[in-house]
């Protein structure tokens, strides 16, 4: 027992519970805790802003803090100790904002934060303020008793349903910037007064997709695309499509997709081939339609093939333009045909930019949900 | 130096004199047992006639005899002249008396002060010959006591309804009548200087294993005490570490389980005044088995004893763990529930270590009243204490709604405790963990941990690891025996035991 008991104490003199002399130190009571649900990353010559939020969650009010600082940790540490009338936790961060000017400086320092820090987790969403600052939309989006973290919590939700593709986490920017070089991460933008809510209040709205290479941001894509998007790297699993039909406007709902890439030679170079089929159901329409009729059904389902044919191009073309695979093109194909990929994996983000590629998509729908006109 | 040593030097204890026997030397007369029991109020002596003419003094502890005994089958036979008319001699009536003349299943012919007295205080009466400087005794102890009742703390709904009572040989006749086999064996070894109460070692020749048996009795002949009152003065003595909080015998007050756990290969200990069984060596393991196991399917009791073995863990560790997160790991909780326990907390005026502290004190508080207690006092102080002031505390903001459920379920955990003795240990562990805790988090627990589980694998209960079969030199082996395996596979004894029949069913 003596033979444990040393090594025991000098265990715990070496604790990461102990900050100074005792062991007590590092304590921090919970009623004095708020916890921090989204952190916003602005850089300038002077260093770093950090302003976070504590969301409305706990059933007060929405706490938000602004910090200066040389560097991240240094700020984020600075908000950690502040002498304020509550403790700011951040061990329970869902939300990263990076300001779009932060993001052209580099996400590096923002991704390294979140690996290194034993409070922050890896599964934290990353997002892109296009357009403005990071603090812009930490103070100042707004609605009835919601701060920008319970916005953002709808968002992340809502996001693969509604928004064509899913938001990205740390860990994925991080895996994706390794192997690829590149990725797209959600972009988020002030939308002061949607019609939807009372006056004054700025909502948080999708802005499309923020291009990172490298680690510095790129450009982005228009927010038009991020279903095709979603298509092409396999985050969609539901969404909506209005269609202009004859004149008549009609809503579809994508009940399931499959969408299959597969290296092609064409001319003896190398090319690839996308192969979508899509599953609509009719939601519903401005005017009657005969939906049991076959030859709506197939010109529905045309039309809408036709357009997403058209995103799916342009979302390729414009990775292309950007010289960076954040698609997920090189990994879908190797997986579909790893020996035939096997001689451009080293070459591929030269090859990428200027490879052929055939777009094939077809669609059909399958029910209406009119218990009346039902479809077989 | 032993510990023993340095402790009686540091409280000034007188040194250790060893047992004088005989306590009372020389040779049998009734002046010199009546100055043996001198202001013994219930000692008494009466002169009597032998049928021949002869007398002779007729000595026995009023009480302890029956007086009916007494009359039927010592001093009716002894007056009867037909029976001793011809007796001459004081040798010739005791010679009559041990031959039969008068009644009694056990009777000793004693020559010795010493064996007379201690027959005397076993419920024996004496008649006892001056001349001869000998006594002939008779066993004609009453037989008043409490009645087989069922058992309180170990209740069954499938098996039997008996439990132990205070009296060694009615406790013995119990566990004859389930064990009626004549390999079944009872030794009586007597225990305490003064209260000299009989201990008897029970074993069932060519299955328990010897070494057992032998190493029980010699623990049971080196105990060297005033006396032998409660379970405690027989344990600490005989347990291998008796400084460890853990038991190391297992007590019960079921006959059947006791019956169990010798045909499984242990040796038992029945104490005269005690309403208990003895069994050794105590396994961990073993503290979390109840009869009523094998009484259920194997599904049902396997899955009843893994709830068990979950309560251990939640009843040690769960108060130390939320005192933890709260206070050094507050990123190990889910965001909502974290956010939950700060509102909670928002008006309680306590540190969290203090609150949970004085909710696990109180506990205990309340239920050490309701154990003192009449039962219907004791109910009525629970509902009370846990109910009334529990929610009052609540309203009061004095502690949060988190800290009492988070006390009230390790505390109700710890109640799935089959023995009361390991439920003891592990309240007063909880507490160090949550000091640890306190000082340390998580770390602070994982040293306890460490520390706990150290000290359970170095624990060895006569020669058996006590955490067989989970460590130790038999670690491994008969895993299953954990839970309650099907009765037809479960045919070999544990061999951590040793039993020299390793087999109990084809």
């Amino acid at each position: 027992m003596r033979r444990l008991l040393i090594p025991v104490l000098l265990a715990l003199a070496l604790t990461g519970c102990a900050s100074d002399f005792g062991v007590y130190a590092n304590v921090s009571e919970v009623e004095r805790l708020r916890l921090v649900r989204t952190l916003g990353v602005d850089a300038d010559e002077s260093g770093v802003l950090l302003s976070a939020d504590t969301g409305s969650g706990g059933g007060g009010r929405a706490v938000i803090w602004r910090i200066r600082a040389g560097t991240l940790a240094e700020a984020a540490r600075r908000l950690e100790k502040n002498a304020m009338k509550y403790d700011a936790n951040i061990s329970h961060t869902e939300h990263v904002i990076l300001g779009e000017a932060a993001a052209r400086a580099g996400i590096g320092e923002t991704l390294d934060y979140v690996a290194r820090t034993m409070q922050m987790r890896l599964d934290t969403c990353l997002f892109v303020a296009r357009g403005s600052r990071a603090e812009d939309l930490v103070t100042g989006a707004r609605g009835e008793d919601a701060s920008v973290s319970d916005m953002l919590q709808s968002l992340k939700k809502d996001a693969p349903v509604i928004y064509g593709c899913g938001v990205a986490t740390c860990l994925e920017a991080a895996e994706a910037l390794a192997s690829e070089g590149c990725v797209l991460l959600r972009a988020i933008a002030p939308e002061p007064s949607p019609e939807w809510s009372e006056e004054g209040y700025t909502a948080v709205a999708p802005a499309g997709g923020a291009v990172i290479s490298g680690d510095r941001l790129l450009g982005f894509t228009p927010e038009e695309e991020s279903e095709a998007v979603g298509l092409l790297t396999g985050s969609v699993s539901s969404g909506c499509r209005a269609l202009d039909y004859g004149g008549v406007p009609v809503t579809l709902l994508l009940t399931g997709a499959d969408v299959r890439l597969k290296p092609v030679t064409e001319g003896g170079q190398p090319a690839f081939a996308v192969d979508a089929r899509l599953r609509y159901s009719l939601q519903g329409a401005a005017a009657p339609l005969s939906v049991g009729d076959g030859a709506v059904r197939a010109g529905l389902a045309a039309a809408a093939a036709e357009e997403v044919r058209g995103e799916l191009t342009a979302a390729i073309r414009r990775a292309q333009g950007f010289g960076c695979d954040y698609l997920g093109i090189r990994r879908a194909l190797c997986a579909a045909s790893p020996g035939r990929m096997a001689p451009y994996r080293e070459a591929w983000r030269s090859l990428f930019p200027k490879m052929a590629f055939t777009v094939a998509v077809s669609a059909v729908i399958l029910r209406t949900y009119d218990l009346g006109d039902p479809i077989a | 130096m032993k510990t023993s040593e340095i402790l009686d030097k540091l409280l000034k204890v007188p040194p250790h004199e060893p047992e004088r026997r005989p306590r009372f030397p020389g040779p049998i007369t009734a002046a010199y047992l009546e100055e043996i029991f001198e202001n013994c109020f219930d000692f008494e002596l009466r002169q009597v006639e032998i049928g021949g003419g002869l007398r002779a003094s007729l000595c026995f502890m009023d009480g302890l005899v029956s007086g009916d005994a007494v009359s039927l089958t010592v001093l009716d036979p002894l007056t009867n002249g037909f029976r001793f008319g011809g007796c001459l001699t004081e040798r010739e009536a005791a010679e009559r008396m041990m031959a039969g003349a008068a009644y009694g299943n056990t009777v000793k012919y004693r020559t010795e002060a010493d064996d007379a007295a201690a027959d005397l205080l076993n419920g024996f009466c004496a008649v006892v010959f001056d001349g001869l400087r000998a006594a002939v005794t008779f066993e004609v102890r009453t037989s008043q006591g409490r009645a087989v009742s069922e058992p309180r703390e170990e209740k069954s709904i499938k098996g039997a309804r008996e439990s132990f009572v205070e009296v060694l040989k009615t406790n013995t006749m119990m566990v004859r009548r389930h064990l009626r086999d004549p390999a079944l064996k009872m030794e009586t070894v007597t225990v305490g200087r003064r209260t000299a109460t009989s201990v008897a070692i029970v074993w069932i020749e060519g299955l328990t294993g010897g070494g057992l048996t032998a190493e029980l009795r010699r623990r049971v002949e080196r105990i060297d005490i005033d006396g032998l009152l409660t379970a405690a003065d027989l344990e600490e003595y005989v347990a291998d570490s008796p400084l460890s909080p853990f038991p190391q015998l297992v007590q019960t007050e079921r006959p059947d389980r006791f019956c169990l756990n010798l045909l499984e290969g242990r040796a038992g200990l029945l104490i005269d005044g005690l309403p208990l069984g003895f069994l050794a060596p105590g396994t961990f393991a073993q503290f979390f088995k109840v009869t009523e196991d094998r009484a259920n399917h194997f599904i049902v009791a396997s899955l009843l004893t893994l709830i068990r073995y979950l309560s251990v863990a939640v009843t040690l560790f769960l108060p130390a763990v939320f005192v933890a997160v709260a206070m050094y790991h507050q990123e190990m909780l889910p965001a909502k529930l974290m956010e939950s326990m700060i509102d909670a907390k928002q008006s309680v005026p306590f540190p969290t270590a203090v609150e949970v502290m004085a909710m696990l004190a109180s506990f205990e508080l309340l239920q050490e009243a309701g154990m003192r207690l009449p039962n219907q006092l004791g109910q009525a102080v629970s509902i009370i204490g846990a109910l009334i002031v529990g929610q009052s505390a609540v309203e009061a903001s004095i502690v949060s709604p988190i800290a009492v459920i988070i006390v009230a379920f390790a505390g109700i955990a710890g109640y799935t405790m089959p023995d009361q003795d390991m439920a003891g240990a592990l309240r007063l562990l909880r507490f160090l963990l949550l000091l640890a805790a306190v000082f340390a988090g998580m770390f602070g627990i994982a040293v306890g941990g460490a520390l706990i589980t150290y000290h359970l694998c170095s624990l060895e209960s006569f020669g058996v690891p006590y955490m067989t079969p989970l460590a130790g030199r038999f670690g491994g082996r008969g895993l299953w025996k954990l839970l309650r395996p099907p009765l037809r596979w479960d045919k070999g004894r544990e061999p951590a035991l040793g039993p020299e029949d390793r087999r109990s069913r084809r």
